[in-house]
């Protein structure tokens, strides 16, 4: 067999890629007329959107093994300031819309940056890291917010939230374009490969003259900056701040670059992958849904499927590291 | 073939198509077969000209006893009349997890769908969607900004609620003293009429001092600590009322690490299995609880009249109950407490 | 400066270094010669590794004088002692283990395509590629699989690939430590063919070595040291292992060889 091919086959993503389209095979088989549609497509693709924004940023950081539990609060950290931010300039108009934008995006990045200078510099791990930074954010929002959701998002931004390009829901095509963008970064660029390096080996990395801080820095930054977008189409899609519905969300994306075939251990993993494991979870939860299973199957399924995922890598690792 | 002769790239990719094999043969054999507690056979591609009408309920939250309450009411009926009824429902009570629910439940098409909303302007669209797929719509306990959509909504008297309430508490502390009703935050509309209802009662009795309301939306920990500075700064403090049963815990555990549970008089709503404890053990005097089950109940009727072309008042608002412990047996009181059945 | 003097690309005069109250170097010389293979030997404790952190910045000396081709230099970090030309391959490779080859060739110092893309950071993958597949094969190291992620080849293939890869980017001298250490028999002998064709290259190698009998085949020189300073040079054709192992251990006297078989 071709060396490239056979490399390509062994990668994971492609594995992963095999089981969605077998889910989907399954579901498209038991229901035709309901999970195969093209209205329950652009369901399950606007509901993959803001967990495959989040979990671009997590791709970094797993690729340079470390972590980043804190994505779920800076997210809600960052939709509730950027909810405020409109709401104190008032009204309906674009320029409120960009304060949102750019007050989600600020907040974001600087709690990625705390993530990063805590990380980097002074050298705590990233699970403990993150883990103060989840409960710091989360309750700096509850502070900011009074437990209670900001409810008063422009409607214009909640129509673009809920929009159309070309039959695809707009959502999804940013989280797509974002992703791709991402994507080739990290398979082409010199950021890309050092992240790689990084993760490979942090100490070959710094001998090489790799600037590791910097980069370590860079990247958990950028994690909080894709969580502060996370949180605007969040506000955009609900028209509300959601606090209480993202606890989860740290753990589904890490899920979803995981299932999606990048290494827990770093320097293996695709964007590609990530983008799969995205969907997995997505299309079992819908299909169960309207296959009318009890939901909590759905948790079943998407543990086996990680779990799978993780005891492959286990296999990779040890036989073979392509 | 044996696999172990394989090695490397076809070993793997074999390992991982059997794996993938598994899980959907898995997902196959859940779906073919009765899943749990549902009133019959899961959705499936019948023929069009099966007599049962198919109805998803989605609660707010799948495990929370007052939803289980709504739920049991809704088998039951579904049950009676024939209709074929799934639940759904996210962990958490939040839109950002029932959203997606909510699109592939109005993706699988069904008859009717009745549900609790978690937020009355992000689940518009979506359920919009369901009804111009020709679904009915019925929505319970929580309702939307623009309810039109829906044929009807079935929610309690929250003013009664507070009302209610109120009149425990006037009653139990003889009409004097210092009384604390402790409230989810401004916005949450129950809550807001809930305390509506609440003052005006207690306008009534001039020797009770209503203090400052204080807010928490069922976090024991939270109404732990807020009991815990009323009693240090009211020491003529004889009422505590908290609209949500969630918060009871913490009062209780309150009171009895200040020894007060003598000298305060406590009255909760809902009617959770552990407040239904409390109540048997004296920890609290009377609980409001909302009809749960009747509110389950009606929503199939109505989800089922509305198919039929029938009439579906808009707007229903149940009573609530005062439960005590003279009361609790009755089946008034006995069917609407919080819990599956 | 004697004619002998010219002909040195590095030395290190009177180093000291302590850390706390250890004092690892205690007024250290060493000579490494244009063009030549010079094993720095000595027990354990006796401050080799010292001093090479020390010639290739990773520390700096606390007292003492470095000269780099003539010139005086102090280096304040790794990277300055690479700039001027000095590589060094400790025993753990510092190889990035789930890259190529050709990435590891290239770590830190990526080519980069040319024009709009480059300046936005894209790989020259292909070029890169090609390079390294011409650097390997000049110094004869060979790479089972282009593709392969190095953590992939034998012990043999990885210090092969290190060691070129230092090799490549040198310019005048190159740091072993104990390259041969984890090595079979067969590699051991592909590793110091290696050496040899640095050193043919013009790259002076400095060989940190416990093993007598390979640094009798591979070294021109044999520099000895014994509680933090140098206390023998030899020239390996000169002289017997047992002398050698006598300096280290420091059977003989230093006083025998200050006066009489020192260079």
């Amino acid at each position: 067999m071709n060396s490239r091919l056979s490399t390509w086959l062994a990668k994971p993503t492609t594995t992963m890629l095999l089981i969605l389209a077998a889910i989907i095979a399954m579901f498209a088989f038991l229901s035709p007329t309901t999970f195969f549609t093209v209205s329950n497509a652009q369901g399950i693709f606007s509901n993959t959107a803001i967990l495959l924004v989040v979990a671009v940023g997590a791709t970094f950081i797993i690729i340079t093994s470390g972590i980043d539990l804190s994505v779920g609060s800076v997210l809600v950290f960052s939709s509730v300031v950027g909810a405020q931010a409109m709401a104190a300039v008032g009204g309906d108009s674009l320029g409120a819309i960009l304060v949102g934008l750019l007050a989600t995006l600020v907040s974001g990045g600087a709690w990625g940056l705390l993530n990063g200078v805590l990380i980097a510099r002074a050298k705590v791990p990233p699970f403990v890291t993150t883990l103060g930074t989840l409960g710091a954010a989360y309750g700096l929002a509850l502070v900011i917010s009074g437990g209670v959701d900001v409810r008063s998002v422009p409607g214009p931004l909640v129509q673009f939230g809920n929009g159309r390009w070309l039959g695809v829901p707009v959502i999804a095509v940013i989280a797509a374009v974002i992703a791709t963008l991402a994507g080739l970064v990290l398979a082409t660029t010199v950021f890309g490969r050092r992240t790689y390096a990084i993760g490979s080996n942090e100490e070959s990395a710094r001998r090489a003259g790799i600037r590791v801080e910097r980069h370590l820095m860079s990247i958990y930054t950028l994690a909080g900056v894709l969580a502060g977008l996370g949180g605007f189409l969040s506000l955009a899609r609900f028209g509300t701040t959601t606090i209480a519905g993202n606890t989860n969300l740290n753990l589904q994306a890490i899920t979803a670059v995981v299932i999606g075939g990048t290494s827990l251990f770093g320097g293996i993993g695709w964007m590609a992958g990530t983008a799969i494991g995205a969907f997995i979870p997505v299309v079992l939860a819908n299909g169960f849904i309207i296959q009318g299973v009890v939901p909590y199957w759905q948790y079943v399924a998407v543990g086996s499927v990680l779990v799978a995922a993780v005891l492959l890598d286990q296999r990779r690792r040890r036989r073979q590291l392509s | 073939m044996n696999i172990k002769h394989l090695t490397g790239t076809p070993r793997t990719a074999l390992t991982g198509c059997a794996m993938g094999v598994l899980l959907a043969g898995s997902i196959g054999l859940t779906a073919c077969s009765t899943p749990v507690p549902q009133a019959s056979t899961s959705g499936s591609e019948t023929a069009a000209s099966t007599v049962a009408k198919k109805v998803t309920l989605i609660l707010g939250t799948s495990s929370d006893d007052f939803y289980k309450a709504i739920e049991c009411g809704a088998k039951l009926q579904s049950k009676e009349a024939g209709a074929d009824l799934t639940v759904q429902g996210a962990g958490q009570f939040d839109p950002a997890l029932q959203v997606p629910i909510v699109d592939a439940v109005v993706a699988s098409k069904p008859d009717a769908i009745v549900i609790a909303p978690t937020d009355d302007t992000a689940l518009f669209a979506p359920l919009k969607a369901g009804v111009d797929a020709g679904s009915k719509l019925v929505l319970v306990d929580t309702t939307l900004k623009d309810p039109s959509l829906a044929a009807g909504h079935i929610g309690s008297d929250y003013v009664l609620y507070g009302k209610q309430g109120a009149e425990q508490i006037a009653k139990l502390t003889g009409g004097k003293g210092s009384v604390l009703g402790i409230f989810s935050p401004p916005g949450v509309s129950t809550n807001d009429q809930g305390r509506e209802g609440f003052s005006k009662e207690l306008a009534n009795h001039p020797d009770i001092k209503v203090l400052p309301f204080e807010y928490s939306s069922g976090e024991a920990g939270k109404s732990a600590a807020i009991v815990n500075a009323a009693l240090a700064a009211h020491p003529d403090l004889v009422g505590i009322f908290t609209f949500n049963g969630g918060d009871s815990q913490g009062v209780v555990t309150a009171l009895r690490e200040a020894n007060a549970g003598s000298r305060v008089n406590f009255v909760s709503g809902d009617g959770q299995p552990f407040q239904v404890e409390q109540l048997k053990a004296g920890l609290v005097k009377s609980l409001v609880i909302q009809q749960a089950r009747t509110m389950g109940k009606l929503s199939i009727e109505y989800s089922l009249n509305a198919l039929a072309g029938k009439e579906v008042p808009a707007e229903t608002a149940l009573p609530t109950i005062v439960a005590n412990l003279d009361n609790l047996e009755t089946p008034e009181v006995a069917d609407n407490l919080y819990r599956p059945c | 400066m004697n004619a002998d003097e010219a002909d040195l690309i590095l030395a290190a005069r009177g180093i000291k270094k302590s850390f706390g109250r250890v004092e690892a170097l205690r007024g250290a010389d060493f000579d490494v010669r244009r063009g030549e293979v010079v094993a720095l030997m000595g027990d354990n404790g006796a401050g080799k590794s010292t001093l090479v952190k020390v010639l290739s910045g990773v520390h700096s000396a606390d007292e003492g004088l470095v000269t780099l081709d003539g010139h005086e230099v102090a280096f304040g970090s790794p990277e300055e002692a690479r700039e001027a030309g000095i590589e060094t391959v400790y025993q753990d490779l510092a190889l990035a283990d789930t890259l190529d080859s050709a990435a590891n060739l290239f770590l830190g110092r990526e080519l980069r395509r040319p024009g709009v893309l480059g300046r936005i950071g894209v790989l020259d993958k292909r070029r890169m590629r090609q390079e390294a597949r011409e650097a390997f094969e000049s110094l004869q190291v060979t790479v089972r699989s282009e593709h392969d992620a190095v953590g992939n080849l034998s012990g043999g293939q990885r210090q092969g690939i290190a060691v070129c890869r230092a090799a490549t980017w040198a310019k005048h001298v190159l740091f072993l430590d104990e390259p041969t250490a984890a090595l079979g028999v067969r590699q051991t002998e592909n590793v110091l063919d290696l050496i040899r064709r640095v050193r043919d290259r013009g790259i002076s190698v400095v060989l940190i070595s416990h093993s007598l009998p390979e640094v009798m085949r591979v070294a021109d020189r044999i520099e000895v040291f014994r509680l933090g300073r140098r206390i023998g040079q030899f020239i390996t054709a000169d002289v017997s292992a047992e002398d050698v192992v006598a300096a280290i251990t420091g059977a003989k006297d230093m006083v025998q060889f200050e006066e009489g078989q020192a260079l």
